[in-house]
């Protein structure tokens, strides 16, 4: 085993220096030995039983809300008739944004050459295929009669005779998350094979080994394998590139297509992206911080890595923090009375709380980030995330359900109130979520093995 | 291939390697090989993905929705052709007063209720309870058998064992065969018919006691009559004559019995396109469907009306002919002296009526007054009463007091529910209970079922023969629709079985009540008729006595002092006395003012609520004399000062599984305020002290349709800006979801441009619609039906060199040509020809366009059009819950809007503005939720309908979300089935019969919607298929202008609805796009809604105006300011 020094800091910038992005004097031997230790050892550790005990608890949870809401109706939901979009539909914008970081990580950073994404995407990109698989599974049994939600799809069936409707956004909606979780999915297991590779040769039983090589696609290591690994990784990361900007694109396009006032704008797009990675990366760091300290992997997900992607959510939520403001400039500026009742009312009408929540969480508390002992103070960090993300699930219900609850006639307008099964949905996903994402941590490598050991500082002869 | 590996292989040059198999092998590992590719045969690869994919296709074939096998009829029965409707005239009694009726049959069932068109009484309109008598034909809860007592009881009253009509006849028989009835007592609920009478006055020469009894009764509007002409008359209103109409409490429009062929007259008297409007004033303690009409309300505590009245009456009697306003008076006595104007200026066309709510001298007084001015025998004529002596509240005194004393032994009671609703310091339940013999002839087993001895289960009116007297007084003849449901027999029959009268069946019984024995094509005419025709009371000549002394009093036009208080009692506008209260389209149908379901409440006005420290839902205990009740509190804009409105009728304990039965665990709905009715406060309790009061610190949830008045400053200030168009914006920002102007500014504006009437656009004569599309090539387009403004206006100019005058707006529509005076007119009364009907020009290949326009000004808001919709559409009952959680599934609602008076600045509190706004799907050119749709489930039509495809929607409810007038109802839960249909608690335990006993209710020509699917209105279009379907077999002729219908037009008593072919000029409802007041709702979003409303036309007196009304839209915020 490698030593870890938790007391290099390589936050600090040394223009004569690189600053190292593997500390403690770590070689390939301990970072193979660093990383597969979790999945090696017997037994993991206390911790993660009792993180995976609550998470299959609040799973199961969610598994009876949806069987009960398979039974009775979508009714069991607070929704309403103006709010006919609540807590579904919030929650999967929620976990779509969440599952944007990874890709960004993975495919945008690897083509900037950010060398400092090795250590931290597998993680993320896993993170952004269990986000995505939550963010699916809402639209698909908010819809009224969930058994036929494959008609969302274009086939070519007897009794449907009929395409789907190409001009709505929820079907592209269907095509961009599908695209983006196939291609996300394919990025992050093809990036791993190498990795499982390695898990395959240091399996000990049968059934591992079985597993681990059926998974491993035979890889070998050989100069073919690795000349044709680096050419599909970089293809993938190229398509997966303009995914990143796509999804929440056109997850924007659901409000920014239909005319109800405070979703009829054209800066969702950009603000929704720019949210996305805000509340992606804040996602990545609250998962992170704690592994890190789980298995002892301080020394591959340093300090900089940590500063590095606070850097990135204070810049993000800046320009979070931008589009609020500019929405409320086009709203008075534009002159359109509807648009200017939606935003005014957004931050001093009925549901001023849920907006003030949202701009304090999004805007003013990441400004902590300016203060490096904020950004290099893992413990502190990962509290202005969870505020960031409870900012950022706000963001969405503001928009959702403000504009909503309060359009065009007077007559219609009503509050929204949530049943418990909006709650216990709500927080069942993040139980799926962590479900997954505490399977993974045991059984898959959580470190990209294997690009680290390309970014190991060399040693100085 | 494997050759067996060498184990001592050592290192030799590439050419040795060549030809070696595990080198080649080796290689392929590495590097791939072309041998995978095999290119004869069937791969392994497509194998697998033929057989997966037959697989998973084939396994959803074999998934089909449940099969049910239905009989046909073997041979059919005369006269029917299966899914055809049939449609029978009949009545039903409502309050005393028979309603002329005709029931649409399906297969031999009655599925919908209408008004009969042939009956001036109602022309084809109805009322919310009339519709909703079908909902409570086919109640499970109805009684089912004739029950006689055990003997035992439990703490909710009698146990009862069944029993036969047989064995209650058998019963009573003997008690009632002597001779001498004194012991006898018929407990009777108000009813016209004449052969009920007969039966009464053969009982009471028998010496028996007639006692009718109604909580909602006409007794001081009777008392006040004869105080007048010493004999009780009704009056009948000659609204579509009169000029000023003054309302004192009443509510001719909705609660009056005859408020349907007075909502036919009123509208026929406010035709601003006409030129003839009529002037209503209302006075009023709450908000009544009339003072929503009317053009000036007050309110006005109901005990200080008296001394209004007086004050009216003696300020009518000083005036001088020419009496003039002034202006410069408090508003409440400018108001007066203006009606005082308005009533001496137009003598012999004013009516001034009393509500039911007020003392007898009241009446007296206002039928002197109307004497005074000449209106009686013009506007107001009075006609004789066949059952002039029925005096409810003194009536069941009497009664209680001889049973106390023990006079009587046997009791009758026939209908009705007077242990719920007569006063319960009567305590007639322990005087019934004590009974010997006591039968309650009854459609449900209620409240008075419990403490009688027998109850027999009385068949509905729909199954039985009957006959009544309509409110002019004609006779109507009901025949049975249907064999009964659940046995039962008529009223009728049964007291005919127990008096031992010769005739024992329903139809004859009628015929010789009738007189009609003999003359069999006379009664077959007026069994098909509904009526026999001419026998409507001819007006007696009578004049009323000099007025009686009401002590004149000016208390009602200054402010509340603060602290007095008075409970007002009102009939529900939904439950009525109670008689609905198992009825869930009643319980859910959202109060037209209060917009609250499910629930009766105490209504204060805000200031009231200010003084009390009460809040909107609070649960508050209202205590009068020691009698105490809880109830929530509704913060009511309009409401009297120190007034606290209250509905009876609802918290029925042994209603049914809907409304209550507390002994079967079903909680009331709403709260029974009978309780704190008093005899000698029947109407209304005054002087009451603020402790009268008592809140608590509970909110109770309350489901409002429309979020109440006491929403966020920042929603209250926006609903007042929206709802009125805002001159200080721009054109295209000045949407204004309701659009208002005074009379006397429209008739100007109508000399300069005088309407075109629809028939000076000849149609095509003898051209079929369907015909003269042409297959391709240029399709003509019929008529373009566009308001034109008169050559004069148009083309000559005749205000060209008028300060002011503007030849261009310059927003694209054409040269407005007006005076600046004008131009807010433009802006009011739209007149942009062409602009408003781009529809024709986009889609030239429209033969039938359909389109609705709805007149705000004819509006009275009565909900019936709500009922209507759900009776013909099968629209579900969604219960509280989901009500409160705003799901309803009306397909048509009632929007309602208060605001402050556009003409002046002195009402303030007084004289608010109140618009009721029917809104239901517009039907969009551009459609806003087809786009959206991902599984085109909602599209358009060729002839401009937005249809729904209720098998292909999936419910992602993104059409209800980008529908901006919110028409769109998502089915959130199964509400179709037996479980919630009705909202039966335990539901899913009925048996099989009672669940398909409502499946029988429902219209066959429409979708039963299930869970999970949006819905909305289709307008109708099951009717305008029927009618073009008949249209096709007569030899493809035309539809006929007005042929087709929807169910909200047809019920509508003023007519404020049209519905046809925009194509055909001879259409109404191309008239009424065309008309100048025409708009649309939101017209600014581009929609091009196919339902166009047409503004509001307010009559206000000329000197109750401080501002003209070209300024009113200005908006709110700026006559605030």
């Amino acid at each position: 085993m490698a030593t870890v020094n938790n007391y290099l800091d390589n936050t600090y910038d040394d223009p004569d220096h690189r600053a190292p992005l593997v500390l403690g004097g770590m070689t390939y031997k301990t970072v193979t030995e660093t990383v597969v230790a979790p999945w090696e050892s017997d037994k993991p550790p206390r911790i993660w039983y009792l993180l995976f005990a609550t998470a299959v608890c609040l799973l199961m949870m969610l598994g009876a809300c949806i069987m009960h809401l398979l039974l009775k109706g979508v009714g069991v939901w607070g929704n309403s008739n103006p709010t006919y979009w609540a807590f579904p539909i919030v929650n999967f914008v929620f976990w779509v944004g969440i599952g944007h970081a990874g890709t960004l990580i993975s495919a945008i950073l690897f083509l900037f050459r950010q060398n400092w994404r090795t250590s931290i995407n597998r993680a993320a990109e896993a993170m952004t295929i269990f986000a995505v698989i939550c963010a699916g599974m809402f639209p698909g049994i908010h819809i009224g009669r969930v058994w036929a939600f494959y008609w969302l799809f274009p086939v070519p069936t007897e009794h449907l005779a009929m395409w789907p409707n190409f001009r709505s956004p929820l079907l592209w909606d269907v095509f961009a998350v599908g695209t983006y979780a196939t291609v996300s999915l394919l990025f992050w297991y093809m990036g791993m094979v190498p990795d499982i590779a390695t898990f395959r040769d240091r399996s000990k039983t049968k059934t591992k080994k079985l597993i681990y090589g059926l998974l491993s696609l035979g890889w070998t290591g050989s100069a073919r394998n690795w000349h044709r690994y680096e050419i599909a990784y970089t293809i993938l990361a190229a398509l997966a590139t303009p995914l990143v900007l796509s999804v929440h694109t056109i997850v924007s396009f659901d409000f920014a297509v239909s005319q109800v006032p405070g979703w009829h704008t054209t800066i969702f797009p950009p603000y929704f992206v720019a949210g996305a990675i805000f509340s992606g990366f804040a996602m990545v760091v609250t998962l992170l911080v704690p592994a890190r300290a789980i298995y002892g992997l301080q020394n591959l997900i340093t300090l900089r890595h940590l500063e590095n992607m606070n850097k990135i959510i204070m810049a993000t939520g800046m320009m979070v923090g931008t589009a609020y403001a500019i929405e409320f400039f086009i709203a008075w500026y534009s002159g359109v009375p509807w648009e200017g009742f939606a935003f005014y009312n957004r931050a001093f009408g009925n549901y001023w709380w849920a907006y003030w929540i949202m701009v304090s969480c999004n805007v003013i508390i990441p400004q902590l980030f300016w203060f490096k002992w904020c950004r290099t103070t893992p413990w502190f960090m990962v509290i202005v995330c969870i505020f960031v993300n409870i900012g950022m699930w706000f963001e969405r219900f503001v928009i959702t359900v403000t504009s909503l609850c309060r359009d065009f006639l007077p007559s219609s307008w009503a509050y929204f109130y949530p049943t418990s099964i909006d709650i216990m949905m709500l927080v069942g996903s993040f139980g799926l979520f962590m479900t997954l994402f505490l399977l993974f941590c045991r059984f898959l490598p959580i470190i990209a093995m294997s690009e680290v050991k390309g970014v190991i500082p060399l040693e100085e002869h | 291939m494997n050759q067996p590996r060498t184990e001592n292989m050592k290192f030799t040059e590439l050419p040795t390697l060549a030809g070696n198999l595990e080198f080649d092998a080796a290689i392929d590992r590495d590097f791939g090989s072309a041998t995978e590719n095999h290119t004869d045969g069937f791969s392994r690869r497509r194998w697998l993905q033929i057989m997966g994919a037959s697989l998973a296709l084939g396994g959803t074939v074999g998934c089909r929705y449940e099969e049910e096998k239905i009989a046909p009829f073997a041979f059919r029965p005369q006269n029917r052709v299966p899914g055809v409707p049939e449609r029978f005239a009949t009545m039903i009694d409502h309050g005393g007063i028979a309603q002329p009726l005709m029931s649409t049959n399906y297969d031999g069932r009655p599925i919908k209720l209408d008004g009969n068109p042939s009956h001036p009484c109602s022309m084809g309109a109805s009322s919310t309870h009339t519709q909703a008598r079908i909902l409570e034909f086919y109640d499970p809860d109805r009684l089912r058998v004739s029950l006689k007592s055990t003997g035992a009881t439990n703490k909710f009253g009698n146990l009862f064992e069944d029993t036969s009509f047989e064995g209650i006849v058998a019963a009573f028989k003997p008690l009632l065969a002597t001779k001498d009835l004194s012991k006898v007592a018929v407990l009777a609920y108000p009813s016209s018919s004449p052969t009920l009478m007969r039966m009464q006055e053969s009982f009471t020469a028998r010496g028996g006691s007639w006692i009718s009894y109604g909580a909602v009764s006409d007794d001081n509007t009777r008392a006040g009559a004869k105080l007048a002409f010493s004999k009780p008359l009704r009056a009948q209103y000659r609204f579509e004559k009169a000029k000023v109409i003054v309302t004192l409490d009443a509510d001719p429009l909705f609660l009056d019995s005859g408020s349907i062929p007075n909502s036919i007259a009123f509208a026929k008297g406010r035709d601003a396109d006409a030129k003839q409007m009529s002037r209503l004033y209302a006075v009023e303690s709450q908000y009544s469907t009339t003072g929503g009409a009317a053009d000036h309300r007050i309110s006005v505590p109901s005990h200080k009306i008296a001394g209004f009245a007086a004050a009216l009456s003696a300020a009518v009697a000083a005036a001088p002919a020419d009496v003039t306003v002034d202006k410069s008076l408090p508003y409440r006595e400018r108001l007066l002296a203006a009606m005082v104007q308005d009533l001496v200026a137009n003598k012999g066309a004013g009516i001034v009526i009393a509500g039911e709510s007020q003392p007898p001298a009241v009446h007296a007084l206002v039928h002197a007054l109307n004497e005074k001015l000449g209106n009686n025998g013009v506007t107001i004529e009075f006609v004789d009463l066949s059952d002039a002596g029925r005096t409810s509240l003194e009536a069941v005194q009497d009664f209680a007091n001889q049973v106390g004393g023990g006079g009587f032994e046997t009791l009758i009671v026939l209908g009705g529910n007077p242990v719920f609703d007569a006063p319960r310091e009567l305590k007639l339940v322990e005087l019934i209970g004590k009974m010997p013999n006591s039968v309650h002839l009854t459609l449900y087993k209620n409240e008075t079922s419990l403490v009688c001895k027998w109850v027999s289960n009385v068949a509905h009116p729909l199954e039985t023969w009957k006959d009544g007297l309509a409110h002019d007084g004609s006779v109507l003849i009901g025949q049975p629709l249907i064999n009964p449901l659940f046995d039962g027999k008529s009223e009728i029959e049964t007291l005919a079985a127990m008096l031992g009268e010769p005739s024992l069946e329903g139809q004859q019984i009628i015929r010789e009540t009738l007189q009609l024995t003999a003359e069999d094509s006379v009664w077959r005419q007026a069994v098909h008729d509904g009526f026999v025709a001419g026998t409507a009371t001819e007006p007696s000549k009578v004049s009323a006595a000099a007025a009686p002394q009401v002590a004149a009093d000016d208390s009602w036009s200054k402010p509340w002092d603060g602290s007095s208080m008075e409970i007002v009692f009102n009939p529900s506008q939904s439950l009525y006395d109670g008689q609905f209260a198992n009825n869930s389209w009643m319980l859910e149908l959202p109060n037209f003012f209060t917009k609250i379901a499910w629930d009766n409440v105490a209504s204060v006005s805000p200031r009231t609520a200010d003084k009390l420290a009460l809040k909107q839902g609070m649960l508050v205990t209202l205590n009068v004399a020691g009698a105490k009740q809880e109830i929530p509190v509704n913060i009511q804009p309009g409401q009297a000062d120190g007034s606290i409105g209250i509905d009876i009728g609802w918290g029925r304990t042994a209603a049914g599984r809907v409304g209550g039965d507390v002994a079967n665990g079903v909680a009331p709905v709403g709260h029974d305020v009978n309780g704190l009715r008093k005899i000698a406060n029947w109407s209304f309790v005054a002087g009451l002290g603020p402790d009268a009061v008592v809140a608590s610190k509970k909110i109770y949830k309350l489901a409002i349709a429309q979020e109440p008045w006491t929403i966020d400053e920042t929603g209250k200030n926006e609903i007042q800006a929206r709802m009125f168009r805002d001159y200080n914006k721009k054109e295209s920002d000045r949407s204004g979801l309701l659009r208002e102007g005074s009379f006397e500014s429209y008739r100007e504006f109508l000399e300069h441009h005088p309407l075109k009437t629809a028939s000076a656009q000849p149609a095509t004569p003898g051209v079929s619609l369907t015909q003269a599309v042409a297959k391709s090539g240029a399709l003509p387009i019929l008529n373009q039906v566009v308001f034109v403004p008169d050559d004069k206006a148009a083309g000559q100019d005749e205000h060209a060199d008028e300060p002011g005058h503007e030849h261009s707006d310059g927003h694209g529509h054409k040269e407005a040509r007006w005076p600046e005076a004008f131009h807010m007119h433009h802006e009011l009364f739209d007149i942009t020809p062409g602009s408003r009907e781009d529809y024709k020009q986009s889609n030239p290949a429209h033969v039938n366009m359909w389109g609705k326009s709805i007149d705000l000004n004819k509006c009275i808001g009565c909900n019936a059009c709500v009922v209507a919709c759900q009776s013909e559409n099968n629209v579900p009952v969604v219960g509280k819950d989901d009500s409160w959680r705003g799901r309803e599934m009306y397909w048509i609602r009632i929007d309602r809007y208060f605001g402050d008076n556009l003409y002046t600045d002195d009402a303030k509190d007084d004289d608010k503005i109140i618009i009721h706004q029917p809104v239901a799907c517009h039907h969009c050119e551009n459609a806003p939720c087809e786009t959206v749709c991902p599984v085109a489930a909602t599209v358009h039509s060729s002839e401009g309908l937005n249809e729904m495809v209720y098998n292909r929607c999936i419910g992602t409810r993104y059409c209800g979300n980008n529908c901006p007038y919110k028409v769109r109802r998502f089915n959130y839960f199964n509400y179709t089935d037996a479980v919630t249909l009705l909202k039966y608690p335990g539901g899913d335990k009925l048996p099989a019969g009672d669940r398909n006993l409502q499946h029988l209710m429902m219209n066959p020509e429409v979708t039963i919607r299930s869970r999970g699917v949006m819905e909305k209105c289709t307008y109708c279009v099951q009717r305008i298929q029927n009618v073009k379907i008949k249209a096709k077999n007569e030899g493809r002729r035309p539809i006929g202008a007005n042929e087709i219908t929807t169910a909200c037009q047809d019920v509508c008593p003023t007519q404020a609805i049209k519905f046809g072919d925009l194509n055909n000029p001879a259409s109404d409802v191309a008239a009424a796009h065309a008309n100048p007041r025409a708009y649309s709702m939101l017209e600014d979003l581009n929609n091009i809604p196919r339902t166009k409303y047409l503004a509001r036309v307010r009559n206000p007196h000329p000197q109750l105006i401080d501002r003209d009304d070209r300024n009113s839209v200005r908006g709110w915020k700026k006559t605030n300011a």
